[in-house]
């Protein structure tokens, strides 16, 4: 069992979605876009039979960085079982396309349509044809290859239908060509002969130009409004600035394919490519009639959201609860915070299928610090928790971070880290002892000489009240009278208050490194490459 | 406002070019104005000088960019101070990382704060902010996006920058905002991330 109850790893592993990983669509903006798409094909979809226009077509760009989900986004549209009431969509990927010719390029939208899809037309134009043999349509019958025997023999019409839509039986495809070509165009007839013929990817033969492909898409897009009542969607995913790329897509927009959607996934780089490429392209794409945006698709709350979706989606609300919600998140925040390199939402999904590979090998309940801290070290094993003079690892630095809530916990651990620091720092003889009257001054916590004899005071101030932060600091410094140096440790951002006193501002980072260094230091734990990691802890908040 | 404030404003808003004392007499009629503009000098917030045959006033926070500017001895000698100052620090925090709280002591709270890397003038990190935001609106496209390279020669226009300092304020100010600022793979030059370089940025 996988953590969370789960039967299996709800990440995928692939660094670009497959259909069935994009079932899943995390994430308040994806579900914005995704929303703002199907506004658009509804909206297009309601006007057939009010007025739908033969070359009514609308263009869409999706334009967003690398990895921020504009392909699992159109894949997840593609896959939405209530678009497939009204739409045909055909899928191509570019970047997948070598070398990149008309030809190449039409093939790939035509291998872009599901099976399903195909199938599914070809039945629509069968049962059609059916009915114009049962309406007596000259010539109609023989395409079923039916005759009185079949009459006599209790067959109808209906049933050879189906024996031919289950490859039972092969039609007459002459006569089909004749009764359709009274009723459809030349390109039309063959588009709609190869689709009965189960052949509709060979029409790239009959396709040597730009004008050939764009009249066979035509066609299609005719056939699934005539047929099916649906509109065609074309999908086309890492448009770029290729020569042939440009003449095509200029090529489909200009020939407003009848009762189509035209969407082009695209980076902005790209985008400022094809501007420079080719101005009359980029116009076009410049008034789109939608543009989805993905902005604001790696903030936290976004990838947050897309993570723990996963989860959501495979558990079905029984085990992942939200206090189990919770902890994941406090886990992703942490690593967006410390790497700007994971703050995509393909980074932390690599994570966290691996994490989560990680917590099922050792049988663990939830994704804890110690899977993600196996995954950073063994996936990027360059990386490390930045600033940390410790070491820290990121297991611990997440537990530790995890429970800093507490300001007044927080103080006194980092009092405690200071005081075992000054006396690591003695051990090795960089100060002297430290001295047990630590109340020889008011408001000092560490009492101690450095190595030049200057009586030196510590005083560590910390709370999320900066203004008495500032007060107590003030104080301190007022009566610090006897110690030759006070150093005052605090996290309020404060500039050094004269009277011969050091103020050090300290992050949460550096407390962190403290908090770690004390725990080491009270199990006994420091080495000597640790002890030297101390000394430079001890320099960096001027111990000594 | 007090006309003090007032004329402090107006020089301030002039930046390195300064404004020349005449305009600033008729803007601001009355008897005092020589002697608040006294007070402003002698206070150090203004610096008077003569360029040609005219006196032109500057804010003291931009005369040292119009030296820089203007003054190539200045910012050889200012070059070479401020060089021997970062290797001076470099030198003493061996190991330190931009989260060296000593280094924020010695550059002030804030990491971006008023300091000098080589000949590179900084702006604290609200300035650089709002100079970057303009920088954006100005020169985006319909969509948004701007290539960083525009915002720097633009920025580079009023301020002097190296590449590298540059980059490194963006980086920081894109870091510490992300719910406002997002980046994109792709241009000439740019701030590296995964090893990608993003050349690309917009507001969100």
């Amino acid at each position: 069992m996988y953590p969370y109850g789960l039967e299996q790893n709800p990440y995928h592993g692939s660094p670009t979605p497959r259909m069935s990983d994009s079932l899943i669509l995390g994430g308040k903006r994806h579900k914005e876009a995704k929303s703002a798409m199907l506004s658009c094909i509804s909206d297009l979809h309601s006007r057939i039979g009010n007025g739908l226009q033969d070359n009514d077509s609308r263009l869409v760009t999706i334009i967003q960085d690398v990895g921020s989900g504009k392909t699992h986004l159109t894949l997840h549209i593609k896959g939405l079982p209530d678009l497939a009431r009204t739409s045909v969509i055909s899928y191509a990927d570019l970047s997948q396309i070598f070398p990149r010719t008309v030809q190449s390029v039409y093939n790939a939208i035509l291998t872009g349509f599901d099976d399903q899809n195909i199938l599914e037309l070809r039945k629509a134009i069968l049962y059609f044809l059916k009915q114009e043999a049962e309406s007596n349509v000259r010539g109609a019958k023989k395409i079923f290859r039916f005759s009185v025997i079949d009459s006599f023999f209790g067959k109808s019409i209906h049933s050879k239908a189906q024996q031919i839509i289950d490859n039972k039986l092969t039609p007459d495809y002459a006569a089909a060509d004749q009764v359709l070509r009274n009723k459809l165009s030349i390109i039309e007839n063959n588009i709609a002969n190869s689709i009965l013929r189960n052949r509709l990817r060979d029409d790239v033969y009959n396709v040597e130009t730009l004008e050939d492909a764009l009249a066979s898409l035509s066609a299609i897009a005719k056939l699934n409004l005539k047929f099916l009542k649906k509109l065609t969607i074309f999908q086309i995913d890492e448009f770029d600035c290729d020569k042939v790329s440009l003449d095509v897509i200029k090529g489909i927009i200009n020939a407003h394919l009848p009762s189509s959607i035209i969407t082009l996934n695209l980076t902005p780089s790209a985008y400022e490519d094809i501007r420079s490429a080719s101005i009359s392209v980029f116009d076009r794409l410049e008034k789109a009639n939608y543009k989805i945006d993905l902005a604001g698709s790696n903030t936290f709350e976004e990838v947050n959201d897309i993570t723990l979706e996963y989860i959501r989606h495979h558990d079905n609300g029984v085990n992942f609860t939200s206090d189990l919600e919770k902890d994941l998140s406090s886990k992703i925040k942490v690593i967006y915070d410390e790497f700007p390199d994971f703050r995509n939402v393909r980074s932390m999904i690599n994570i966290f299928y691996h994490a989560i590979e990680s917590a099922h090998k050792r049988s663990c309940a939830v994704i804890d610090e110690q899977a993600i801290d196996d995954t950073i070290k063994r996936v990027y094993p360059g990386l490390k928790v930045r600033g940390s003079i410790m070491s820290i690892p990121l297991s611990e630095f997440i537990r530790i971070k995890k429970n800093c809530n507490d300001l007044k916990e927080l103080e006194d651990g980092v009092r405690d880290a200071v005081r075992n620091l000054v006396n690591c720092a003695h051990d090795v003889g960089s100060v002297s002892e430290l001295s047990s009257d630590s109340t020889a001054i008011e408001g000092g916590d560490i009492l101690y000489n450095d190595s030049t004899g200057t009586r030196v005071s510590v005083s560590v101030v910390m709370s999320k009240d900066h203004l008495r932060n500032f007060e107590q600091i003030s104080n301190t410094v007022k009566t610090s009278g006897i110690v030759d140096k006070l150093l005052i440790l605090t996290n309020s951002y404060a500039n050094g208050m004269g009277n011969g006193a050091t103020v050090v501002n300290i992050d949460r980072s550096k407390m962190i490194d403290l908090i770690y260094f004390n725990g080491k230091y009270e199990k006994n734990d420091i080495f000597e490459e640790d002890q030297k990691r101390a000394l430079l802890l001890a320099r960096s908040i001027k111990l000594c | 406002m007090s006309t003090e404030e007032e004329v402090n404003a107006k020089i301030h808003s002039a930046g390195p070019l300064g404004v020349k004392k005449t305009e600033l007499r008729k803007m601001f009629t009355g008897s005092d104005f020589e002697e608040l503009l006294d007070k402003l000098v002698t206070s150090g917030d203004v610096v008077i000088e003569k360029k040609g045959t005219t006196y032109y006033c500057w804010h003291k926070e931009h005369y040292l960019q119009r030296l820089l500017n203007s003054d190539p001895k200045f910012r050889l000698i200012y070059e070479s101070l401020r060089s021997l100052e970062k290797s001076m620090t470099e030198s003493t925090f061996q190991n330190s990382t931009s989260n060296y709280t000593t280094k924020t002591e010695i550059l002030g709270n804030d990491p971006i704060s008023t300091g000098y890397s080589g000949s590179s003038v900084y702006l604290d990190s609200s300035e650089f902010m709002k100079e970057f935001d303009k920088s954006i609106a100005e020169n985006s496209n319909s969509i948004g996006w701007v290539e960083l390279e525009k915002v720097r020669n633009d920025l580079s226009n009023k301020h002097i920058y190296q590449q590298e300092d540059f980059y490194n304020q963006v980086r920081l100010l894109v870091e510490s905002n992300t719910d406002k600022y997002e980046l994109s793979t792709g241009g000439n030059d740019g701030v590296m991330i995964r090893g990608m370089l993003h050349g690309f940025v917009r507001c969100i």
